[in-house]
């Protein structure tokens, strides 16, 4: 854990963003962060909890992150793809029936029906024996192998590349035909502004897709899952913030 | 003379009841409104924090994993996850009094 015993003018810089108040009391606002998620080993953990039991001021902030990281939350997105894939590869169990009792008792019943109709077809026979009836087979076939559940693998992964590339190309065709119709509209001075839009487009794209291959890389090397997962939430997201600033466009400057 | 009857009267207390199909309506739009806000406050962060507080927060990955994967130190991962939050707060903070 570091302590910063710095004071407040030289805490902060001349173009100060920060509202998080500087530590007056020593403790670091990194590690009030690091320690508000968990990311701090237990006895730092604890150590810096008890610290902000006691300290109203980082007690004040540590309140200050709660409600933003709340506020955080209230951003909802679309599905990744790689939640849509996954939920491809591992479909969820059915959800439970709100059938009333009789329903599943009557499917049971037909069920039972067919099944008996079916043992009798593969040959299976009822036979009164001292002990009672006895249920009797032909030919017994093997158990039934479980279906074991494949981990993921490169192939995958390149279907989960293919797939978010797919949405990049279909997303920059929406915004150039966007840009295109808004072309045809505007006024010279718009022009410059179209440009710098579509120029900071290619950007980002550039950069996630960067990120992405990067991240990807790293997935192959480690069989690490949730960077997978992040990769393709961080690209999902990066794309819808590029659609929302298509649906900006002509409006206020951001 | 015949009496009329009295149309039955409701004050405009009771009308809440006829509001909640309004309401969630305006609650969806308003739900809507502060996702996009969000969105573009974390969008607008400079990329180095805008990368680690997406990847901490919304892909739940730890600092050691962030630090690994965008190839930098994990002191890195904490600062600039410290930075970005406290630059967040000024854009979300309207968000925080109106919920």
């Amino acid at each position: 854990m570091t302590n910063n015993h710095r004071d407040s003018s030289s805490f902060r810089s001349p173009d100060d963003f920060s509202e998080f108040k500087t530590p007056e009391c020593g403790l670091a606002n990194e590690d009030l962060v690091a320690w508000y998620y968990g990311e701090l080993g237990q006895e730092e953990a604890e150590s810096v909890k008890a610290h902000v039991q006691a300290c109203a001021f980082c007690d004040e902030e540590s309140n200050a992150l709660r409600q933003l990281t709340s506020t955080l939350d209230q951003w909802t997105t679309s599905p990744s793809p790689t939640a849509t894939i996954l939920s491809e590869l591992n479909p969820p169990p059915p959800a439970k029936s709100a059938w009333t009792w009789w329903k599943p008792a009557l499917v049971g019943l037909a069920a039972g029906l067919i099944g008996f109709i079916a043992l009798c077809g593969f040959g299976a026979s009822w036979e009164h024996r001292e002990q009672g009836f006895v249920l009797s087979f032909g030919d017994v076939a093997g158990p039934i192998q479980p279906t074991i559940t494949a981990p993921i693998t490169k192939n995958d992964l390149r279907t989960l590349v293919e797939f978010i590339e797919d949405r990049q190309e279909l997303r920059s065709y929406e915004l150039f035909r966007t840009i295109e119709e808004d072309f045809n509209h505007s006024e010279e001075r718009q022009e410059a502004r179209l440009v710098n839009l579509a120029l900071r487009f290619e950007n980002s794209m550039r950069r996630d897709r960067e990120t992405l291959s990067r991240m990807l890389g790293h997935y192959v090397e480690t069989g690490e899952t949730r960077a997978r997962h992040a990769a393709a939430l961080m690209v999902s997201r990066a794309l819808d913030d590029n659609l929302h600033q298509i649906s900006d466009f002509p409006g206020e400057e951001r | 003379m015949r009496r009329r009857a009295r149309r039955p009267e409701i004050s405009l207390g009771d009308c809440d009841a006829l509001l909640p199909v309004h309401a969630s309506t305006a609650e969806r739009v308003s739900k809507r409104e502060t996702s996009l806000k969000v969105a573009r406050a974390v969008s607008d962060l400079p990329e180095d924090e805008r990368q680690v507080v997406v990847l901490r927060h919304y892909g739940d990955l730890s600092f050691a994993e962030i630090a690994a994967v965008l190839e930098v130190p994990n002191s890195t991962v904490k600062s600039r996850m410290a930075r970005g939050l406290a630059r967040l707060k000024i854009p979300l903070a309207p968000l925080d009094q109106t919920r």
